[in-house]
């Protein structure tokens, strides 16, 4: 009895999954299909970067709003890159998302300002760049080269897409960056106890900059596999996409505060928001709009639920 | 005799023009439990930052098994062999036990950190001790004794042969205390020194095999533990010869005054055990005892700063019944707490703001205040306890720590309470300051207000109450009034207690 | 010491009153320099659009001393105003007093969320984003609200006195009620106090929840009238444009205007100012030809600028 009470309270995000999936199934029966289960899969797939970008961020007790930004701005260098050579179409991106999660990392610890206030300010910077690249319009080329458009298409035996075993790679790589790297550990110490990372001899500026660059880079894959889904560069691509991240670290058992979290949960925490927005899309009682708010509220709820419990707890304590 | 495992010589520290310590010597034998006494502002805590890399000494050495050593950071003090146990400092809460034990020492195998292994020593280390811990659950499943217990087994596993141990039991119930001590009995078996700091007396009595007590930057003597009566030790701790202690207060009777305050049986396990008092209007009733006796914390449970596991308070013999300050204010208290600087000022606000923030209510009308009333009485108040700033819309920031506290007391004489609750008013305040704010409380008494006054300076305490009640460990000892306060009167109690 | 203190004393007087000195510098190089700035079209068109972003501003303000921050404030004016113009549309007071209540609700849900969960203003804020411009949305079947209300149209687009519209009024009155709430009144001593130090204002009985909420709803219900004053110009309302980038204007007024980002003394006359230079900025930009997109870059420059030169939060993170 214990036992399975310890597991589910450890693996509430699993509960929560299953429980989105039985609603899946009640509202429509074509939930289930391999075609729509497919669909499902690649979409989380490409949200699900920005997620596993943002648990390194959340671990260290930052946060990275500048994540739909750079998601569109990798988008638009890859499409326009791809005119010229695919191998700096596929790497320049990578390279400037490095870049803005290096600056982010820099405004954060070495200016110490406060990250939700300096991602926001990159966020809008790099917004209002990629804005000016596209001349504020969706951005086209006139032929794309069959290996980039692969990269998001691509679908093996018709329902294993690519874009889903690059995600499922990449979440078994930041598995084991962050579990059995000292670089993914100090990511859990410096969130955990700041002042314990100082004495331990944690370099924190260290810590803090790769996790934002690992998110950025992460959130570019992303951006990139999506643009190459959707053949065409948006400047309000991924628009909303970083609540959506922090939503799949939450609901994966992160706490914002930093120190806790897996990637195991954030990928759960990403195919029960995705599963949310499947079912959304085939539901006719709300609007997909609709979604948002549901979203939305269930991060609030899952939040003060999560405070609640950490309120509570405090008083006990296993002697 | 044993060989010393660390040796300390000449040791001097400044912090700007102040000498926090002064020469000090000392040593730790191998293997020993080593007391390290002295109340506040008696250089502890530097020595100690010191010895484990986080301050540089300004001279003198340390001799760390046998060899000169010098460090720079906790790191390099830590690989050299010296471990602190905070409370829960350098852990990490939400990591299993093994990761806290291994934090930066992790195990590897050819494909990255080995978890098995890693869990595995961590348990063998846990079972040699044969405490009650799983080692795959997360450190804040267990409590601050098992927490400190596992620190201890990370020091000892990083080589540690001296453990500085920061007044490890000022949090933890007498279990919780006893099975700390066995761990610490085992280590002594396999060698490794303790530096132990604490302040009660009956721990390091029973623990320790030496004492060593600093004062005011001074050290004062080593003993052995059967060669230094408590008396004796708080004595040396306390006692100040240069000071007159004379009283300034005449001797008062009471007994036709009504109660203003009541407190019964206060209980906050396990830093308050069962403390009841009555304050009568305008008597200054004192709270003296050694640091972490329950002074502050029974103050702070009067004025809702923390809540009780149970007790009952009482303003003029009707229940009242207090979940915050905004409660305790309303019943007529007021609090100037001990750390002026974190809790008490508002440190970019002008000094008038400061002064006039807890008597809103009286200066306006309709939420508006009345800016003529308010200006007025925060000149009043300057003028009248000569508090030395260019003027109200001075930041309070910038004025001295003496002033800042005339500042704070004069925001609560505004209210006008029944009961005032002064917890350590001249802390950091120059010799001066410390004259006028002692007539001050006196000032409070003769306008009918009562003082609940706490103090670690023992002279002030005789200098200016009525009565004074005498704390350990959380449970009250004695009680003196009248002729019977003295210095020795309260050591007195402190060891031995009195009976009624 | 006393030799350095008159420069220290006159960098302490830039310091506090940069955004007043940025503004009138600007104002007069405009005035110089490009043609056609001094105008009664130039002075409308001006208030026009600062009367909106100084609202937000000025609620961001007050939640900005309390140490928080409200990046729902854009999405606050998409829900309240695609609200009350359907109450427009369908003649209906009610759903205009409603589209009062519920924004104000929500800045209330994020006050209690913050002051009594303990949760990070930010992530509380971010989440209400989403949910009020979602509701925007589908509220209106994400599409454009228009109304024909020819009267109210006109009171808000025809001047009232003299030349002067009718925005300048309300920010007039908007910035008076705000300043005179923090300077003169005792709920204002209280939230400066508070953002100052919570722990010692807990202990002067001061009630903490009960001012982090007050803060976040009036920022709710200067967002509802800063979404009304967008809309109205156009006679309809549009969920995905009415209040876009809004947090970022306001979090750049407030902290240009010298309103410390952990939290103290909310600089009421420094918000306002702040955003007249934001607003001045835009224009400028505009007049040149400089895009829009150049335009947000240079704002997100200007927060962190603006955070460096204010020196940077003690209590980081």
């Amino acid at each position: 009895m214990n036992k399975i009470k310890s597991f589910f309270s450890n693996n509430i995000a699993l509960v929560g999954l299953l429980i989105v999936l039985l609603v899946g199934v009640c509202v429509q029966r074509t939930f289930v299909s391999p075609e729509n289960l497919c669909n499902l899969l690649r979409s989380a797939s490409l949200m699900g970067f920005i997620g596993i970008g943002m648990t390194f961020v959340v671990l260290c007790g930052s946060i990275d709003l500048s994540v739909a930004s750079v998601f569109a701005l990798s988008g638009y260098l890859m499409l326009n890159l791809s005119q010229y050579n695919i191998v700096l179409a596929l790497l320049v991106p990578l390279l400037a998302g490095a870049v803005v999660g290096f600056v982010n990392g820099v405004l954060v610890e070495k200016l110490s300002i406060p990250a939700f206030i300096a991602t926001l300010a990159t966020q809008m910077f790099i917004r209002g760049l990629v804005q000016m690249l596209c001349s504020q319009e969706t951005y086209k080329v006139e032929s794309v080269p069959v290996p980039i458009l692969a990269l998001g298409r691509l679908t093996f035996g018709r329902i294993l897409p690519l874009p889903l075993i690059l995600f499922v790679t990449a979440t078994l790589i930041v598995a084991f960056i962050l579990n059995r790297r000292f670089i993914g550990r100090s990511m859990y110490i410096v969130g955990g106890n700041l002042e314990a990372a100082n004495m331990m001899g944690v370099s924190v500026p260290r810590t803090m900059i790769s996790a934002h660059v690992l998110c950025s880079v992460l959130t570019c894959i992303g951006g990139m596999i999506y643009t190459s889904r959707v053949g065409v560069a948006s400047p309000l691509a991924g628009t909303g996409y970083e609540m959506y991240a922090i939503a799949a670290v939450v609901l994966g058992g992160a706490k914002l505060t930093g120190g806790v979290g897996k990637v195991s949960g954030t990928f759960i925490g990403t195919l029960i928001m995705s599963s949310f927005s499947n079912i959304f899309s085939m539901q006719n009682i709300l609007s997909a709009v609709w979604s948002d708010v549901v979203v939305g509220s269930v991060l609030l709820i899952v939040i003060m639920v999560q405070a609640v419990v950490t309120l509570y707890s405090k008083g006990k304590k296993e002697a | 005799m044993s060989e010393n495992i660390l040796e300390v010589r000449g040791l001097t520290k400044e912090f700007a023009g102040v000498r926090a310590l002064d020469n000090i010597e000392f040593s730790v034998e191998k293997g020993e439990i080593h007391a390290l006494m002295g109340e506040n502002g008696a250089g502890k805590s530097t020595l100690i930052k010191i010895l484990t890399g986080l301050y540089k000494a300004d001279s003198g050495k340390i001799i760390f098994q046998g060899e000169e050593r010098k460090f720079t950071t906790v790191l390099s003090a830590q690989k050299a062999g010296i471990s602190t146990i905070y409370q829960e400092l350098n852990m990490i809460p939400y990591l299993t036990v093994s990761e806290n034990i291994f934090l930066g020492h992790y195990p590897y195998n050819r494909t990255g950190i080995d978890w098995k292994k890693m869990h595995e020593d961590a348990q063998a280390l846990i079972d040699e001790l044969g405490v009650d811990i799983d080692v795959k659950k997360p450190l804040n499943n267990y409590s601050t004794a098992k927490q400190q217990i596992i620190s201890i087994i990370r020091a000892v596993n990083f080589n540690s042969r001296l453990l500085i141990m920061d007044e490890p039991t000022s949090s933890l119930d007498s279990n919780e205390v006893e099975i700390l001590f066995g761990i610490m009995d085992k280590m002594k078996e396999k060698g490794v020194s303790m530096i132990f700091i604490s302040h009660r007396l009956d721990e390091v009595y029973k623990k320790c095999d030496r004492i060593t007590v600093l004062k005011d930057g001074r050290y004062m003597g080593t003993w052995k533990t059967e060669d230094l009566s408590e008396y004796e030790l708080l004595k040396t701790m306390l006692g100040k010869k240069e000071v007159k202690l004379e009283r300034t207060l005449p001797i008062r009777d009471f007994s036709d005054k009504e109660d203003v305050l009541e407190v019964k049986n206060l209980i906050r396990v396990p830093y308050v055990n069962n403390v009841s008092f009555r304050i009568k209007k305008g008597e200054i009733l004192g709270l003296a005892g050694l640091l972490g006796a329950g002074r502050t914390e029974t103050a702070r449970i009067i004025f809702g700063c923390d809540h009780p596991d149970s007790g009952e308070i009482y303003v003029e013999g009707e229940r009242v019944k207090i979940k915050s300050p905004e409660d305790a204010i309303h019943a007529g208290l007021a609090f100037c707490t001990e750390n002026r600087r974190e809790e008490g000022i508002f440190p970019d606000v002008t000094v008038q703001n400061n002064l006039t923030i807890c008597s809103l209510d009286q200066l306006s009308k309709n939420g508006f205040i009345n800016a003529k009333k308010r200006r007025q009485l925060s000149d009043d108040y300057i003028q009248k306890l000569l508090i030395k700033t260019t003027g109200g819309e001075q930041l309070i920031k910038n004025l001295s720590g003496g002033n800042q506290q005339k500042v704070i007391l004069s925001r609560w004489m505004a209210i006008h309470p029944k009961v005032i609750i002064l917890d350590e008013p001249t802390r950091g305040i120059d010799v001066g300051a410390k004259a006028e704010i002692e007539k001050l409380i006196h000032d409070f008494s003769d306008n009918g207000i009562s003082v609940l006054f706490i103090s670690s300076e023992m002279a002030e305490l005789v200098r200016n109450c009525d009565r004074i009640l005498v704390l350990r460990d959380g449970k009250i000892m004695g009680e003196l009034a009248g002729e019977e306060i003295s210095e020795k009167s309260i050591m007195e109690t402190i060891v031995t207690g009195k009976e009624k | 010491m006393t030799k350095k203190k008159g420069i220290t004393l006159d960098l302490a007087f830039f310091k506090k009153n940069i955004a007043l000195i940025l503004f009138l510098a600007l104002l007069i190089f405009n005035i110089i320099a490009t043609n056609n700035f001094l105008s009664w079209i130039t002075f409308n068109n001006f208030f026009k659009q600062v009367s909106r972003v100084c609202l937000v501003s000025l609620g961001m303000s007050l939640v900005i001393a309390t140490g928080g921050i409200d990046i729902s404030v854009g999405s606050a004016m998409a829900l309240g105003s695609v609200l009350a113009a359907l109450g427009i549309v369908h003649e209906s007071p009610l759903l205009i007093l409603f589209s009062v209540i519920l924004v104000i609700g929500f800045g209330c849900l994020a006050g209690v969320a913050v002051s009594k969960f303990a949760i990070l203003p930010m992530v509380a804020t971010l989440a209400l984003r989403y949910v009020m411009r979602g509701m925007a949305k589908g509220i209106s079947g994400a599409a454009n609200v228009t109304y024909t209300a020819p009267k109210l149209t006109a009171f808000f687009t025809q001047p009232v006195v003299g030349r002067i519209p009718v925005h300048f009024f309300i920010l007039v009155i908007a910035v008076v009620v705000v300043y005179v709430l923090v300077n003169k009144m005792k709920l204002g001593a209280r939230i400066e106090a508070y953002g100052n130090n919570p722990v010692a204002a807990r202990n002067c009985g001061i009630n903490t929840v009960k001012i982090v909420i007050f803060c976040y709803a009036v920022t709710g219900a200067l967002s509802w009238a800063a979404g009304m004053l967008e809309a109205v110009v156009v006679s309809s309302a549009h969920p995905s444009t009415i209040g876009m980038d809004m947090e970022i204007d306001a979090i750049a007024a407030t902290l240009i205007g010298g309103t410390p980002i952990d939290g103290g003394y909310p600089n009421i006359i420094g918000t306002t100012c702040g955003a007249f230079l934001l607003q001045l900025i835009s224009m400028m930009c505009n007049m040149n030809n400089v895009s829009y997109p150049v335009t947000l870059m240079l704002k997100a420059g200007i927060v962190l600028a603006a955070l460096y030169f204010h020196g940077i939060g003690k209590r980081s993170r």
